[in-house]
């Protein structure tokens, strides 16, 4: 099994990768920075000996090049976008900029991904093209509609490639994961987040069934995300969440 | 930085740091720190308040988490601070490598295991955590980094190793890893009627076995009676483990470890091991760390924590000092459920504040009963001292001024080498910064 992760130094990723190699997968771990890439590559090839894995640094501002790259894999069973930014909603909300950087790395290159391999398993006829979203992307509030916005976008291109490639046998999983414990989040207080190991776990097992879905992670948060759906607009201004 | 995670240590809940930063972060940017006095954090598991900054910064180094190097040949890992023991024997355990030196929980980092210089239940073959540190990675926090170790900047090293974090921030370091071949261990359990009897035992096994504790009854009618749990690693092949899963504790609204359940507790613990069995298998988990069965055991003692009080005493005096403490214990009326007892070897301490040092040492848990607990502190103090003994800065958060001068004489050393900007709850009650 061959599995591509775009974003692989982050933590969720990573614990991914590590359960993925030590199911004998090899990996093409995908990511901004070389040098925390072959961080992760070294790690997981101490912990699982002989593990094959190859590291591409890609530059997400030259969008055609960073296609071309993840095109130019082959042989592909998995691919995986993992990737993102926190952008801090006060932020987003006076620096323009950092709006814009927050679309684009959260929103934009995400879809870039999703569009080239998709290319790729359409061109084999089979695959499994996976996204990480987020239970932000359900419902915009004042807290993180910049992110949420992002991860809302996330979840209509996932159903549009669920669609392109019903009957078929590729599967395009999109994964709402609620507040896991990672680097992104570890400004915030943690308490009651979900552990990016727990979570990992979930997102390999559900890739192995090979399954179209769309599945929050962990599970509690589909009922959760139900509720704050349901919500009146007002109420829910009014609780500030 | 939105919100600071109010963090505890292990045995106190309550505490507010002013602000965190990742260790990544203020590697990448060390002036971030400017100001204020920083202090490295691992896992929390300490007890007291060597790993708490109320008012000043912490830095976790948790997302620092990766393996740097491994010889397979030699048993030499380089990893990063952030590294937990548990992820190290989860994985090299089934290579057939093993950490040489563990504490009784895994669930500890390595810069923590370093700073606090741990020690396990092999102390007696092979000393401390720090003793098979071959090299450390420090960040002060100027922005200059140190590489030490016994050839280079080895008062920095040496200051570093027991250090309590007071020296920089380790980045990543190299340590020994050993053989084994298996993950189990082949397990005795003994019983002791006093401590005269355990010091007996223990004599004995330290020569037959490379693994030793033992857990001993504090309560008035029993007090000094126990059990002694030996072992050695099994050479059987089986690399295969149970899958770990935890059971979590919530966080009470009251401590259920109090007077009356410690006392069935006590009486259901020895009952349960009450019969002497030799060759039991039991895996590395078991034997090592029982209690990381059950994530957030601290829990049980309710919103107002506990105390560890854990001593050791040198062997000339131990036996009478052991038996005045838990004596004084008993009679107290303060039963200690969770009461472990080891001896310790003779080698020479790796770090400058060591804990480990020849010697028997006895670790006691004691629900916080405010001052009738503090009380009883002081009167254990007091025959620590004259018998020359040594309280464990991991866990402590209350003793005197004077015991900690009398006991680690080498403070002053360490002072000439600490980071002008690092600072613990501990090192201001202690050592005045």
């Amino acid at each position: 099994m061959k599995v591509a992760i775009v974003g692989a130094s982050s933590t969720i990723a990573e614990a991914a990768a590590a359960r993925w190699a030590n199911l004998g997968a090899e990996l093409v771990l995908i990511g901004r920075n070389q040098q925390g890439l072959e961080i992760v590559k070294n790690h997981l090839q101490i912990k699982t000996p002989g593990a094959q894995i190859e590291i591409i640094a890609v530059d997400f501002a030259a969008a055609d090049e960073f296609a071309a790259k993840l095109s130019a894999i082959k042989s592909l069973d998995v691919a995986l976008i993992a990737h993102g930014e926190l952008t801090e909603q006060h932020v987003a909300q006076t620096n323009a900029g950092a709006l814009a950087h927050s679309v684009y790395v959260n929103a934009t290159t995400a879809a870039i991904a999703l569009e080239a391999f998709a290319s790729t398993f359409d061109l084999q006829k089979s695959g499994t093209l996976a996204v990480i979203g987020s239970v932000a992307g359900d419902r915009g509030r004042t807290s993180n509609y910049a992110y949420g916005a992002a991860k809302g976008f996330i979840e209509r291109f996932a159903q549009g490639l669920q669609m392109r490639f019903s009957g078929s046998n590729v599967a395009v999983v999109l994964f709402k994961v609620g507040p896991t414990k990672t680097r992104m989040t570890q400004g915030m207080n943690q308490k009651g987040f979900a552990s990016a190991d727990e979570v990992a776990g979930q997102i390999v097992r559900a890739i192995g069934r090979h399954k179209s879905a769309c599945l929050y992670v962990p599970g509690k948060w589909k009922l959760i995300m139900l509720v704050i759906k349901a919500l009146p607009t007002a109420l829910l201004a009014k609780l500030n969440l | 930085m939105a919100e600071i995670q109010r963090r505890g240590s292990w045995g106190l809940p309550a505490h507010s740091p002013k602000q965190a930063f990742s260790l990544a972060a203020v590697q990448h940017n060390p002036a971030l720190l400017a100001g204020d006095f920083a202090l490295p954090i691992g896992l929390g598991r300490s007890y007291g308040d060597v790993g708490l900054n109320s008012g000043h910064t912490i830095v976790p180094s948790s997302d620092q988490n990766h393996f740097l190097h491994f010889d397979p040949v030699t048993g030499s890992l380089k990893c990063q601070a952030g590294v937990s023991l548990a992820e190290i024997q989860r994985t090299f355990i089934p290579q057939g490598y093993s950490l040489i030196a563990t504490p009784g929980t895994a669930q500890v980092s390595v810069g923590g295991a370093i700073a606090n210089d741990v020690h396990g239940k092999n102390h007696h073959r092979v000393s401390s955590f720090g003793t098979h540190v071959t090299e450390i990675t420090l960040l002060r926090t100027n922005g200059e980094v140190i590489v030490c170790s016994q050839q280079s900047n080895a008062e920095m090293f040496e200051a570093t190793i027991g250090g309590l974090g007071l020296t920089g921030f380790i980045l990543d370091a190299t340590f020994n890893l050993k053989k084994v071949n298996s993950a189990y261990l082949v397990q005795d359990t003994l019983r002791f009627e006093n401590v005269a009897e355990f010091l007996q035992i223990s004599k004995a096994s330290e020569q037959s076995h490379e693994y030793s504790v033992a857990w001993v009854d504090t309560s008035k009618r029993n007090f000094g009676r126990g059990f002694l749990m030996r072992a050695n690693i099994a050479d059987d092949g089986n690399f295969s483990m149970p899958p770990a899963k935890a059971i979590e504790l919530p966080m009470l609204p009251f401590g259920v470890v109090n007077k009356f359940s410690n006392a069935v507790l006590a009486s259901a613990y020895r009952l349960a091991n009450s019969k002497e069995k030799t060759g039991a298998m039991v895996d590395y988990q078991k034997y090592f760390y029982p209690l990381d069965a059950i994530a957030y055991w601290n829990h049980a003692y309710g919103p107002k924590g506990f105390y560890q009080y854990q001593f050791v005493v040198p062997n000339e005096t131990a036996e009478a000092a052991v038996n005045e403490i838990l004596k004084e214990v008993a009679l107290s009326g303060n039963q200690s459920f969770l009461s472990v007892l080891k001896t310790l070897g003779s080698q020479k301490p790796a770090g400058l504040l060591s804990f480990t040092r020849p010697g028997v040492t006895v670790a006691l848990d004691f629900e916080n009963r405010g001052v009738e607990t503090l009380a009883l502190f002081s009167r254990l103090d007091k025959i620590l001292g004259e018998a020359g003994g040594a309280l464990n800065l991991s866990k402590d958060v209350r003793m005197p001024k004077s015991l900690f001068e009398q006991s680690y004489s080498r403070y002053q050393e360490l002072e000439a080498l600490r980071d002008p900007g690092i600072s613990s709850g501990l090192s201001r009650r202690l050592m005045g910064f």
